[in-house]
């Protein structure tokens, strides 16, 4: 069972705000599957190796020689405040 | 009642590669802000990260430099939260398979040799750096953003303060060795916090751990570990314990201030990076960089010591920085006298790097300059306090010794009618101090020492003067 704690402590890492409604749907929702994920516990994978990735691709490297960056102007063009080149928000204090 | 401290640490090195970590952008320090960013470090939608080669090979020559176990198949994982300091809204990191296990070194405390145990030492990306301004106001640069890292965790091995200022010293020096970063504290390739809480070992009481952060220099983590050391033996001593919080080292005030309490541990929603394949590490790759380490600090010494006959004292001066120990090696090849270059080294050119705070690359002076005045003193065509002198010189100046000898007319005299005019001068002039000499004031020697020395400009051969002075006394006086 998730509850509806749980969905509120997700929602809240998320940085998401949802109406009561919609965190019993959520509740709800994420119970029916995280059940069903639960089923696959039922098969024996103890020699198994893990899969963390689909594809079996192995990671290829990139040689360290700089390339191009981009126009400051581009790298800032899209916020909404720039001062100094500088991208300019609240302050916030972590 | 005793108390034991118990200090773990986390470091982070920059890597000092030439690009970053995912991309192909500069890995330059500073630069103006927002200009070495691309698609792939600013987080863009459909940029695709693929990882710095350098990067890797970087942290296993750390992973091995620590003998940890490099482990040769690894991924990258994605570490969730939310500050602007991180474009993606993650910061790709490694969670359960660092790219290097369990390792270890050992430091050298008063008590003999004590191993400092490794957890781990995995790669990540550095963030984007963040200004407060005095408006209110945050102004964000991200070229630091994607820049390789290694993170350094060690298990809670260290008891003091001192310890733990060892264990760094040991760590910067090796990292600096095997020129994997520039650990320059100052500029922020160097990084560390610290984990410290204090038992009871009698009752075995434990208070909190407390976790410092924004520690910028050596010094100053030794000063927050020491007082968050006193005040966790004062809290159990007044029966209460710490919180389990973060806190800062205020350098100004010269305590450590709460920053936040860390109730529920941070949910960080680790998750394998699907943007990055699976990393496998080709055993011969290890190999090969494992046969290409440089001399590891701790050789180097050994090495000194047997091969040069130095106390291990000054072995383990030398060797403490690289380029130093490269500038004795060179020295002793043009001058074959391992002690005597020792001496000058350990001690006037020490001095000057300390007085000057710089190391021994950013000077003027070079072996051939420093092999060149140990030999004119040798040969005693300068005296030790002429040496000294033309040290000096040398590092003001950039000119070669024997230049600097023949333009400031320093070669000593040792001819005996040129010293015995000024030394019967001298006798002359304090007849006083010949009294004071022979009913028993050794004192007046050395004055009259100092006065031909004096006169001479300082390039009289001083044994000389001194055995002169006293054959003409016995003769005349």
């Amino acid at each position: 069972m998730v509850t509806k704690e749980q969905i509120q402590q997700i929602a809240s890492l998320c940085k998401l705000k949802y109406t009561e409604g919609e965190i019993d749907e959520f509740a709800k929702n994420f119970s029916q599957v995280l059940g069903y994920m639960e089923k696959l516990k039922e098969v024996d994978a103890d020699n198994v190796e893990p899969l963390y990735f689909i594809s079996d691709h192995v990671q290829r490297f990139r040689e360290d020689v700089v390339g191009e960056s981009l126009q400051r102007e581009d790298v800032v063009k899209n916020t909404t405040e720039e001062q100094f080149g500088y991208f300019k928000i609240l302050r916030i204090v972590e | 009642m005793g108390y034991k401290t118990v200090i773990g640490l986390e470091i982070h090195a920059e890597l000092s590669t030439e690009t970053k970590m995912f991309c192909s952008c500069t890995n330059a320090f500073g630069g103006e802000a927002n200009t070495h960013c691309c698609p792939v470090c600013m987080g863009l939608p459909g940029a695709l990260p693929v990882l710095n080669k350098k990067a890797v090979e970087y942290a296993i020559k750390a992973g091995i430099a620590f003998n940890t176990k490099i482990n040769t198949k690894t991924r990258m994982d994605r570490k969730n939260y939310f500050y602007a300091d991180l474009v993606k809204g993650y910061q790709i990191s490694q969670d359960t398979i660092p790219l290097c296990g369990e390792g270890y070194t050992e430091i050298e405390i008063e008590e003999g040799t004590k191993r400092v145990n490794l957890q781990r030492i995995h790669i990540e990306e550095d963030t984007g750096k963040l200004t407060h301004t005095m408006d209110g106001d945050t102004l964000i640069d991200y070229n630091r953003a994607g820049v390789p890292l290694i993170e350094i965790v060690t298990k809670p091995d260290m008891n003091t303060p001192e310890e733990a200022r060892l264990f760094l010293e040991k760590l910067r020096a090796t990292l600096k060795y095997i020129e994997v970063s520039d650990v320059k504290m100052e500029e922020g390739s160097l990084r560390c916090d610290v984990n410290i809480n204090v038992v009871d070992t009698e009752t075995g009481l434990k208070t909190n751990i407390t976790e410092i952060k924004n520690l910028n220099s050596f010094r100053g983590a030794v000063k927050a570990m020491e007082y968050e050391e006193k005040r966790h033996i004062d809290t159990l001593k007044q029966g209460q314990n710490t919180l389990k919080e973060t806190r800062r080292w205020d350098e100004v005030k010269g305590e450590t201030i709460s920053m936040r309490e860390k109730g529920d541990t941070a949910d960080y929603r680790f998750a394998a990076d699907g943007d990055l394949a699976a990393i496998e590490i080709p055993e011969e790759w290890v190999n090969e960089i494992r046969n290409s380490m440089p001399e590891l600090p701790h050789h180097k010494k050994e090495r000194f010591v047997k091969e040069y006959a130095l106390s291990e004292y000054d072995a383990g001066v030398l060797t403490a920085s690289k380029a130093l120990a490269m500038f004795f090696e060179d020295t002793v090849k043009l001058l074959d006298d391992p002690k005597l270059v020792s001496n000058w080294v350990m001690g006037d050119v020490l001095r000057r790097l300390k007085d000057d705070d710089v190391e021994i690359e950013d000077t003027k002076l070079s072996p051939k300059d420093l092999s060149q005045l140990i030999a004119l003193v040798k040969s005693e065509k300068i005296n030790n306090n002429t040496g000294k002198k033309v040290l000096k010189e040398i590092f003001d100046t950039g000119k070669d010794p024997e230049t600097i000898v023949k333009e400031k007319g320093l070669i000593q005299i040792s001819d005996e009618s040129q010293v015995r005019e000024i030394v019967e001068k001298v006798l002359e002039d304090n007849k006083q101090s010949i009294e004071d000499y022979k009913s028993g004031k050794d004192r007046a020697l050395g004055f009259l020492v100092g006065q031909v020395m004096k006169i001479s400009r300082g390039k009289a051969n001083p044994q000389l003067a001194n055995k002169m002075i006293l054959d003409i006394i016995k003769e005349k006086y």
